[in-house]
């Protein structure tokens, strides 16, 4: 079986979207659905539970799974919670949900539950009918008994034509959720997933029905024999029985009540633990050494900020002129050139007339070259020769500037400027920035101890509180623990009394069947009574290490070869354990996140395939912030799994574009989900996913 | 109906056949009970149950040997 349809109107923030999914491939069952945080991912897994089980469902989803079951009130609330906040009074939320059998289930039929909610106010839900289930099976609408409550007749038909409510975690579950499995693991939970296993609550139904039966039949035929003694003799018996019956009934009662509360108190402590280390952690001790970190902080930020500021002065013109630097430089060398230039064409014409009283010797007359030109001639040359000197260095080479930008930097002054851009420009820049990052992080942790440094002056008094709370606690877990204890003997000794009993009885009720066959009957039917109390007691140890085999399979494919060769433990009224070849064991909840995310995903998995049920896994955010080398295996290990088909709720950062590739063989389809606006809401693209 | 998983599971197949036998039931009786209950539940129902039951129990009187 495959969810084919999901239509959701006016469900969050989805205001009227459809999900069509394609029928699975053999090997290629993953769906992913890809939707950024707040998008409508939880509310693809809410709109499961509560579209097909309606308020027997609210106790699975996120924030509710301390609801009764069925609790009305809640349910009301949480559905006026989770209309979409744009939906007009006329319009109800609906959820919509097809399953259609795959091509290998030719006996099923496709099953379609519509259920519909009608508002008076904008989120006020109608006081009365304001819920309505349609079941439709092979197409057909299934009429509900008039009679009785439509609601409930529907919830039971729809648990018998699709699955139990109770089943449904196993298969529909958020990442974080099996993560908390270690928490609620008690022996109730225990206990509860081995009757969803081998369907031990049918038995369970048909040992209360065959009791009705009994007591039904009894009554008849005491009234017509009560001369008999063998009757006598039985209806006491009979009637010792039902009270035993009764108080082992109410010592469970207590036992499960005890057990819950024992739950509450747990998670009680493990929240006032963690408010404890929020506040400075667990050690008393952390006060001083948190001051001192704190002292360390301030001077590590103080001799950062001295750092940078003597690199700024050091630095402090190149800096200004590091932007222009390049433009800097260039002008800088051309005047540099035109300096060294002018300062030849110099030296030239201050030197002309030297070189021209070599050229030209006085007196002109007694020049043997000289002498023999007239005066005018010689004045010639001699203007010939100032040019040709002047010409020297006329017009100036191109590199020189045109002028002087920089007029009063010149000789040493430049040589120091270039060299001042040089360290800007070159590693001492880096300098610069190193100095800043620095200065950066040490503000930074001086802030967050800061922070703490300010909490920590209500430490004594606060903590104090804490673990006086926490002392409380324990106490009062211990004595729960106790009075379980003390609970679980006296229904172990009640169960053994009880035992006896209808050993008893059943021999009197077959010497009282040789008589007639009514009373035939009714040996038969206390036989069939004592027959399901064993299997019922025997079935339990079975299927737990059954779990264990199959919790252990697929946690140690997930986690990391630290794991390799050993077993998961399920011991009866003790937190899950793991055991390692050498025998050494140790509690999951003591683990890490990721042993503990692994170990409920393990668990949801091996309850999904134990159950021998093909419902499909629908699992929001599965790796989390999982690292890079358990996500795939993770992956792989859903993409593996034995079903027809597993919807994989993710957002961008978790399963993706690149992870995709490495399970692409086993992906069918994909979806997008995309947040338009708040009055269009959320849309879906088929076919889409993440861009990489 | 399909019959709950503990009667398909070969492991839980056994013990259930295992203490039928004990108890001097078969196995055929409870899955006819298991089908009678499923049948009943959900439909809001339980008139005519226990003659129901009386039929399956007479049934199986008259097919278990002496």
């Amino acid at each position: 079986m495959y969810l084919s349809k999901l239509h959701l109107r006016n469900w969050r923030t989805y205001a009227d979207v459809a999900f069509d999914f394609d029928e699975p491939h053999r090997g290629s069952p993953v769906v992913l659905v890809g939707a950024l945080n707040g998008r409508g991912k939880t509310s693809f897994l809410m709109a499961l539970y509560l579209g097909i089980f309606g308020r027997f469902g609210l106790r699975y989803c996120e924030g509710y799974t301390a609801a009764a079951n069925g609790d009305s009130s809640t349910y009301r609330h949480a559905i006026e919670g989770f209309r979409r906040d744009m939906a007009t009074r006329e319009e109800p939320t609906e959820i919509d949900i097809t399953f259609a059998p795959t091509i290998s289930e030719l006996d099923e039929q496709e099953v379609r539950i519509v259920r519909r909610w009608h508002f008076t106010g904008k989120n006020s839900l109608k006081q009365n009918d304001s819920e309505e289930v349609l079941l439709y099976v092979g197409k057909k609408l299934v009429k509900l008994p008039a009679e009785s409550d439509p609601i409930t007749a529907a919830y039971e038909r729809i648990e018998k034509v699709l699955f139990p409510a109770h089943v449904a975690p196993a298969f529909f579950f958020d990442g974080e959720q099996a993560q908390r499995l270690i928490e609620n693991m008690g022996e109730t939970g225990i206990r509860k997933a081995v009757e969803v296993m081998f369907g031990t609550k049918v038995l369970d139904d048909v040992a209360k029905t065959v009791s009705e039966y009994l007591s039904r039949a009894r009554a008849n035929a005491g009234g017509a024999k009560k001369t008999s003694d063998r009757q006598q003799q039985l209806e006491s018996k009979v009637k010792e029985r039902e009270e035993l019956n009764l108080r082992i009934g109410k010592l469970q009662e207590e036992h499960v009540r005890l057990e819950q509360d024992k739950d509450g108190k747990e998670r009680e402590r493990a929240r006032l633990q963690e408010e404890l280390a929020r506040w400075g952690g667990a050690a008393g001790a952390d006060a001083a050494k948190l001051e001192a970190e704190y002292d360390k902080a301030l001077k590590a930020k103080s001799d950062a900020e001295a750092s940078l500021t003597a690199l700024v002065k050091r630095l402090g013109m190149g800096l200004a002129l590091s932007r222009l630097e390049q433009a800097v430089v260039n002008q800088l060398k051309a005047e540099e050139a035109r300096e060294s230039w002018e300062g030849l064409r110099r030296g030239t014409i201050e030197n002309k007339e030297k070189v021209l009283a070599v050229a030209m010797p006085e007196p002109a007359e007694k020049d043997p070259l000289l002498g023999q030109l007239s005066d005018d001639a010689r004045q010639k040359l001699r203007n010939r020769f100032v040019e040709a000197l002047e010409r020297i260095y006329n017009p100036p080479p191109p590199n020189c500037a045109p002028d002087f930008l920089f007029g009063h930097v010149r000789g040493d002054s430049r040589r120091k400027v270039f060299a001042t851009l040089s360290e800007v420009s070159g590693t001492n820049a880096a300098q610069a920035q190193s100095a800043v990052r620095k200065l950066r992080e040490a503000r930074d942790a001086c802030d967050a101890l800061k922070a703490k440094n300010e909490r920590i002056k209500h430490l004594p008094k606060v903590t104090n509180e804490l673990r006086d709370s926490l002392a409380a606690l324990n106490d009062e877990n211990q004595q729960i623990t106790r009075r379980l204890a003390l609970l679980e003997a006296e229904v172990k000794k009640s169960k053994a009394d009880l035992h006896t009993l209808s050993e008893d009885i059943g021999r009197v009720q077959e010497e009282l069947a040789r008589l007639e066959p009514e009373q035939k009957r009714m040996a038969v039917a206390e036989r069939i009574g004592r027959a399901l109390t064993d299997l019922l007691e025997q079935l339990q140890p079975m299927t737990t290490r059954r779990l264990e085999e199959k919790v252990t399979e697929h946690f140690v494919r997930i986690a990391d070869k630290r794991f390799r060769g050993g077993k998961v433990c399920l011991p009866p009224g003790a937190t899950p354990e793991f055991e390692w070849p050498d025998g050494n064991r140790r509690a999951f909840e003591t683990m890490g996140g990721f042993e503990k995310r692994s170990f409920g995903i393990a668990f949801s998995l091996a309850l999904a395939g134990i159950t021998q049920r093909r419902v499909p896994l629908v699992i929001d955010t599965p790796l989390g912030n999982a690292d890079s080398e358990y996500r795939p295996r993770t992956l792989q290990a859903f993409a593996e799994f034995d079903s027809d088909q597993v919807i994989i709720l993710t957002h961008d950062q978790e399963v993706t574009p690149l992870l995709v590739r490495a399970v692409k063989k086993a992906v069918n389809q994909t979806f997008l989900v995309t947040f338009k606006s708040r009055e269009e809401g959320s849309f879906v693209e088929a076919g889409e996913y993440f861009e990489e | 109906m399909k019959p709950p998983p503990c009667f398909e599971d070969p492991e839980a197949k056994k013990m259930v056949k295992r203490i039928c036998e004990q108890h001097q039931i078969d196995i055929e009786l409870l899955k006819d009970l298991c089908e009678l209950v499923s049948l009943y539940s959900g439909s809001g129902r339980r008139f005519g149950m226990p003659d129901e039951i009386a039929t399956i129990i007479s049934r199986f009187i008259s097919r278990a040997p002496e």
